[in-house]
């Protein structure tokens, strides 16, 4: 399904006919064939597939952090491909979070200088209290002048969520944000990023291989191949779990065939 | 951006230590340099010795005009033997309104003997350097008699009280003075007092006897001319320098000039003015090398360390700064070390200026007069361009930080980027450098001496861009060359094999920065010791004498020759002065007069044309080298100024070899010594005749000249040839701390980029650990990689700095055999491999004492 659009959509992200091939050399990997999909405001959505289905390309390229090949990505009403790095890199500080796996943190800024980084550097004003309020919302206000390196890997994802919540943004991409942490911690960290989406107002687009993480979210995509594949609404981690193993097992049988 | 740009600094000092370092040794050299030039530039010797008159008039430079019109081009050198005025300009300058008199000064070095009065073999008597001037010039320092009379006959003589101090003579007693015709004895007539603070060390003479000993009749070096009180000094000096002969813009030669306030330390004291000249020309040539260096150096620093936070400033550029932003934060870091090691680096170079002019006048480049001015300005000027300097490599950095993908934070592939066109290109520029290189060394093998020298540095960064850029295919050519050898050595070896292969791109910094510390300080110093070899072998070569004598004085008076002569067992004794003379373009040349009757049992300079028996009169023998520079030939004509600055036109009689071991001109004694400052001989050279025993001869000669000059010695030719040898090795004690002091640059540099480079590898040896290697394995890896790389450096680097040497050693001594001895063999590969093992066990050690679970995750 492949219309083009004719005016910005007023979703938060779009992505329409978007392609990344990557060349190493002589070889050419497709890691995204053709990808269309829109993301809600106000939604949590999950992005899941096998390894090398092209989803972590899926966040790069609708974050801006990486240029397709073809294609166009939406993100606040805005055309990534009319934007120079600069511009890119000014919408990325002002309308949109990150968190990812690990290494999320300055290791040399305290908590709450990490937390402030976008917002400094944007020179933007902003409100004495809400740095704090933010801080304490993810649960750390006692740990406000430690460094990463005295915090526990499940704090310092959430020092990364208070940093991604802090500039108010349009939309909050995370890529396995529980990938590196313990069941319980993970829970933590999905009840935040769910609390940011129904009391915050967010949009948060997660990016996980974990069916119960993604069973927090309000919708599933399933990636295969660099292509959506299905697109699920609300499912429970079991569904989740058996379809994920449904593309596993395409992908494998491809192989041998 | 200040604040983040200041945390990460503290939080990880050490990855700031390399530009640290190579900044605070920029600072604390250009401070150095910028303190002796200021110092050198204030520098007037002591003017006080003419206080009393306003203005002198004295000629201390040779000017040379060349060209003419819209070309023309005017230079003065200081004259390394002093300059004299005609003492006709006297009356000239006597007429001017406001002159009251006009005194004429000469200065007659010579020696007073303390000690034992009698006894011509007492070892006991010592001399002191004095300097003798005539009684009326005593007005114009100001000294005044305060005991006994003044000198008025011939044998008489006034001692300036310090030295009546010091030796304790009064007057009526007996002083011995070994002047220009040999020792006699004076009468002390009375006690003069200068200004306080004047070390002058003087003996006035009668003013006749004064122009008889310092010969040249009609001549001075200094005419001091005492003005009334009330005429302005710059009025007067002004209407002296009218009334002084004009000579035309485009004349060369010695004029006279005349000099006020500070500059009169200048006149009558050539020491002075060729220190000076000599130290400015030293400190701003260097220091201005030294600057460009210090910016390519820091550069390097500066850019790895952004190299090794890869990750860090990734994370930044994802989640909020500009790619200007990290620019300025790149930049703001380098000013806040600059801003530090500047200051540390001002007070070391402070510091080094003090021992540095300690140096200089215990080696004698400059006298103890000299002393360091240390102002506000040169560590200003050295913190401003160090600031400079990190501005512009901080910007370099900075755009290459701004231009890390921010995808990169993610912990991506860390890709070797660089598609085949790059490749393309650097290898193509690799190539052109190269040809370009080999066309210019082939080049100056057919220049002339001073131009061959001249392309060298050119030379060296030509051939080692060259190497940087083709340093991939160069290791992946080392590779397979050791291949065979390598597979023999084991797993190791293997895997070593593998790495440099796969990593020849990333490599080439660590191959560079070893290229050209070998290539650098293989071709500069390895020149030192060709020329310094050449010199000591010709030396002993052309010297023939039996005995030589020598004196630790200002020179041998002419009764030395004269008594040696008379001594039985002696067949000829040959006085020898040694000098300098200008050629045409102003360069200057050494000179040595000979006494051209006892030239073949003395010397033999290996004439290679023309013959050294012609060489009497108005003529002069050349070496081959100076005769190449000046395109002359036996039958040619040399035109020139002697030292003093008095021209000269003399036929090239013979052309010869040995001139390092000896002198670029040779000539007759008699033609030479008049255009001296002592008028005394350098040395005497004494052929003894067939079959008479040397030691009794040595033992005849030392009684006879003992009564001529207490301070002569007589020498073996091994035992002066160790003398020669020392002075040879003295002369370039300049060049050698410039080429240490680069060395250590290179040294910085080089120990930056391997120990970067190591410590980046501290993911993929944690990887092999967990593979199952062993630390010894993996340590065995890493030496036969350095090995390996080692080798090529060693071969590429000795490859470059041979092509280098070879024309340079042609053009400077004749042979194109460069002398390495084996020290220095030793040095460069020894010093090599502490340097790489420095770099790279060291902190391969250090990674591997990490466990490599911890090793393989952030850089942190």
């Amino acid at each position: 399904m492949s219309h083009p659009l004719i005016a910005p959509p007023t979703v938060p992200v779009a992505l329409r006919e978007v392609r990344k091939l990557y060349r190493h050399g002589r070889i050419a990997v497709r890691a995204l064939d053709g990808v269309s999909v829109e993301f809600a405001r106000h939604s949590f959505t999950a992005v899941m597939g096998p390894s090398g289905s092209g989803k972590s390309t899926l966040l790069h390229c609708a974050a801006g952090l990486e240029r397709p090949s073809s294609g166009t990505v939406w993100l606040a009403g805005q055309d990534l491909g009319r934007l120079s790095e600069k511009q890119l890199t000014k919408l990325r500080r002002s309308r949109v979070g990150f968190v990812f796996q690990a290494f999320n943190l300055v290791p040399a800024l305290t908590v709450r200088e990490n937390v402030l980084l976008p917002l400094r550097l944007a020179h933007a004003r902003w409100d004495r209290q809400w740095p704090d309020e933010v801080i304490r919302r993810v649960g750390l206000a006692d740990r406000v002048r430690h460094r990463p390196a005295e915090l526990s890997g499940g704090q310092e994802q959430r020092v990364a969520i208070a940093r991604a919540l802090v500039a108010r943004p349009e939309v909050i991409f995370c890529d396995e944000p529980t990938g590196a942490l313990d069941s319980g911690t993970a829970a933590d960290v999905l009840g935040l990023l769910r609390e940011a989406v129904d009391t915050g107002g967010q949009t948060v687009v997660m990016v996980t291989h974990d069916p119960v993480a993604a069973s927090c979210a309000d919708r599933v995509v399933f990636l295969a191949d660099g292509a959506i594949v299905d697109d699920v609404a609300a499912p429970g981690a079991g569904a989740i779990a058996e379809r994920v193993a449904r593309l596993g097992g395409r992908a494998s049988r491809g192989a041998r065939a | 951006m200040t604040r983040v740009a200041w945390r990460m600094l503290t939080q990880h000092p050490m990855r700031a230590v390399a530009t640290f370092v190579a900044l605070l040794y920029g600072a604390a050299v250009l401070t150095a340099c910028g303190v002796l030039l200021e110092s050198a530039l204030r520098y007037h010797g002591v003017p006080q010795r003419y206080g009393a008159s306003a203005v002198v008039v004295a000629a201390t430079d040779l000017t040379i005009a060349q060209g003419s019109g819209q070309d023309l081009s005017v230079d003065s050198y200081p004259l390394p033997e002093g300059g004299r005025v005609s003492t006709g300009l006297a009356q000239r300058i006597a007429a001017v309104p406001g002159v009251r008199r006009v005194v004429t000064d000469v200065t007659v070095p010579m020696q007073l003997i303390t000690g034992t009065p009698a006894g011509t073999s007492s070892r006991s008597a010592s001399v002191r350097a004095v300097s003798g001037h005539p009684w009326p010039a005593a007005a114009l320092t100001p000294f005044t008699l305060r005991a006994g009379t003044p000198p008025t006959s011939a044998g008489e003589v006034v001692l300036d009280a310090t030295l009546a101090r010091a030796t304790g003579l009064r007057p009526g007693q007996k002083v011995r003075l070994v002047v220009p015709d040999g020792v006699h004895t004076f009468t002390v007539t009375g006690i003069a007092h200068g200004p306080a603070g004047l070390n002058d060390h003087a003996v006035f003479f009668a003013d006749a006897q004064a122009g008889a000993l310092a010969g040249r009749p009609g001549t001075a070096s200094v005419l001091g001319v005492i003005a009334d009180p009330r005429v302005r000094t710059q009025t007067l000096a002004a209407a002296i320098r009218a009334a002084l002969p004009a000579h035309p813009p485009t004349a060369s030669g010695t004029f006279p000039s005349v000099y006020v306030g500070a500059d009169r330390g200048v006149a009558g004291s050539p020491a002075v003015a060729n220190g000076k000249e000599l130290i400015i020309a030293v400190s701003a040539s260097f220091g201005g090398c030294a600057c460009l260096i210090a910016i390519l150096v820091v550069s390097g620093t500066v850019g790895l360390s952004v190299q090794q936070r890869h990750r860090d400033i990734a994370l930044l550029r994802a989640i909020a700064a500009t790619p200007r932003q990290t620019r300025r934060m790149i930049l703001t870091e380098t000013l806040i070390l600059a801003a530090l090691a500047g200051a540390a680096g001002v007070l070391a170079g402070v510091a080094a200026a003090r021992w540095l002019r300690s140096q200089f006048v215990s080696q004698g480049f400059v006298p103890g007069s000299f002393a360091l001015h240390v102002s506000w300005l040169p560590p200003i000027t050295a913190i401003g361009a160090v600031m400079i300097g990190a501005v512009i490599a901080g910007w370099i950095a900075g755009l290459r930080a701004s231009r890390i993908r921010p995808v990169d934070a993610l912990g991506e592939a860390a890709v070797e980027r660089g598609g085949r066109l790059a490749d393309v290109v650097r290898a193509t520029l690799g190539l052109v450098a190269l040809a370009g290189g080999i066309a210019l060394a082939s080049l100056a093998t057919h220049l002339t001496a001073s131009a061959a020298a001249g392309t060298a540095i050119g030379l060296v960064a030509d051939l080692v861009i060259a190497v940087a850029l083709l340093a991939p295919w160069l290791t992946r050519i080392a590779v397979t060359v050791c291949a065979a050898g390598l597979r023999h050595l084991g797993v190791p070896g293997r895997l070593a094999a593998a790495n440099l292969a796969a990593s020849a791109r990333r490599l080439s910094p660590v191959v560079s920065a070893l290229v050209l510390a070998i290539a650098l300080g293989g071709s500069l110093w390895f020149l030192q010791t060709s020329i310094q070899h050449a010199a000591r072998q010709q030396s002993r070569a052309g010297l023939r004498a039996d005995q030589v004598i020598t004196t630790s004085g200002p020179g041998l008076p002419a009764g030395v020759a004269q008594a040696a002569r008379h001594v039985p067992g002696v067949a000829s004794a040959a006085g020898t002065v040694r000098s300098t003379i200008f050629d045409n373009q102003g360069d200057e040349l050494t000179a040595e007069g000979v006494d051209t009757t006892a030239l073949p049992d003395t010397l033999d300079l290996g004439t290679s044309s023309g013959s050294l028996n012609a060489l009497h009169g108005e003529t002069v023998a050349l070496d081959t080298v100076t005769a190449g520079d000046l395109h002359l030939r036996a039958g040619g004509t040399f035109r020139g100024w002697f030292g003093d600055g008095t021209p000269v036109t003399l036929r090239v009689a013979a052309i010869y070899r040995r001139g390092l071991g000896f002198a670029n001109l040779t000539l007759s004694a008699a033609v030479l010594r008049p255009h001296t400052a002592t008028g005394l001989d350098s040395l005497v050279l004494v052929a003894d005749s067939p079959g008479s025993d040397h030691a009794s001869v040595s033992a005849a000669l030392t009684r006879a000249i003992r009564g001529r000059d207490p301070a002569a010695e007589v020498a073996t030719p091994s035992g002066y040839q160790a003398a020669v040898n020392a002075q040879i090795a003295q002369n370039t004690w300049t060049v050698h701390i410039s080429v240490m002091v680069l060395l250590v640059y290179v040294i910085i540099a080089a120990l930056n980029t391997l120990a970067m480079a190591a410590l980046a590898r501290r993911a993929e040896l944690a990887i092999l650990r967990l593979a199952g290697a062993t630390r010894h394995q993996l340590l065995r890896m890493v030496r036969i990689e350095q090995a390996v790389l080692l080798g090529l450096a060693l071969t590429v680097g000795g490859a470059i700095a041979a092509l280098t040497l070879i024309p340079m050693v042609k053009g400077t001594t004749g042979s194109a055999t460069p002398y390495v001895p084996v020290a220095g063999w030793l040095a460069v590969i020894g010093g090599t491999i502490l340097l790489s093992m420095a770099g790279t066990l060291l902190p391969a050690l250090r990674v591997l004492r990490i466990p490599p679970i911890e090793a393989i995750g952030p850089q942190e």
